[in-house]
């Protein structure tokens, strides 16, 4: 399953909002990738997150995948539409 | 962006007197500011947000490297520094573990994708266990500033 979903923070996706994605994305078993420009990466690790580099307005697709992937994209897109709390 | 690109070797400590966060996270903005001509700029307030910034959430981010980093006024571009212990900081890293190599980095306001750049790169450096152990174990600042430039080769 995919979701495409747009940074809307400023800051984009630095350390905090890494580490929260990451938390949230392992309370599920789902595999869940980051894809943005076609690199992919597990969004489970904030290292890998980071690589990322996202900036405000970068389209990200999520691709989750297991049992709970709807319950997975779902929460983790409301996550990124929240600003993660910066703003 | 390469680490060379935002790291000078004047702005790297490869011993922190420090032992503890907020000492070693002031050590290191004091060295920037002569490293980088910012003498301007006032410690004080740029300790008060990166620790109100900790407090949010940690930036040790995992292999004993943590990333402290704020934007602020008056720095045309992302300059960052890199500060050794050889002892461990407590960061209240995500592992648990503690900090031996600091990256901090200042961030322009204008610029926020300078700051992810520059992140990435850190990012990229951390998740490589050997080249971490390399870092703990590097002499002096010429060899660590040999080691970042090497890693620059390596990584895209």
């Amino acid at each position: 399953m995919e979701k495409t979903v747009v940074i809307a923070n400023k800051a984009g996706i630095h350390v905090r909002p890494a580490a929260k994605i990451a938390d949230l994305s392992n309370k599920f078993r789902a595999s869940i990738l980051f894809i943005k420009d076609g690199q992919a990466v597990n969004a489970k690790s904030i290292m890998e997150l980071l690589t990322l580099a996202a900036g405000e307005g970068t389209r990200i697709i999520i691709k989750a995948e297991g049992e709970d992937e709807a319950k997975a994209i779902s929460e983790i897109e409301e996550l990124i539409n929240s600003k993660f709390s910066e703003e | 962006m390469k680490l060379t690109d935002f790291i000078s070797k004047s702005a790297i400590i490869k011993e922190l007197k420090s032992k503890d966060k907020k000492g070693a996270m002031s050590e290191i903005i004091e060295t920037m500011k002569g490293a980088y001509k910012v003498e301007k700029l006032k410690t004080s307030e740029i300790l008060d947000s990166l620790i109100k910034r900790e407090k949010i959430g940690s930036t040790g981010i995992g292999n004993s490297i943590s990333v402290p980093h704020v934007k602020i006024d008056g720095i045309k571009t992302v300059v960052g520094a890199f500060g050794r212990s050889a002892t461990g900081i407590d960061f209240n890293a995500i592992d648990g573990e503690p900090v031996h190599l600091i990256f901090l980095i200042l961030a322009s306001t204008d610029d926020p994708d300078s700051n992810l750049q520059a992140l990435r790169r850190i990012a990229q450096v951390a998740k490589q266990p050997n080249f971490c152990k390399f870092l703990r174990e590097a002499k002096d600042a010429s060899e660590i500033m040999g080691l970042f430039r090497e890693l620059d080769e390596v990584l895209n």
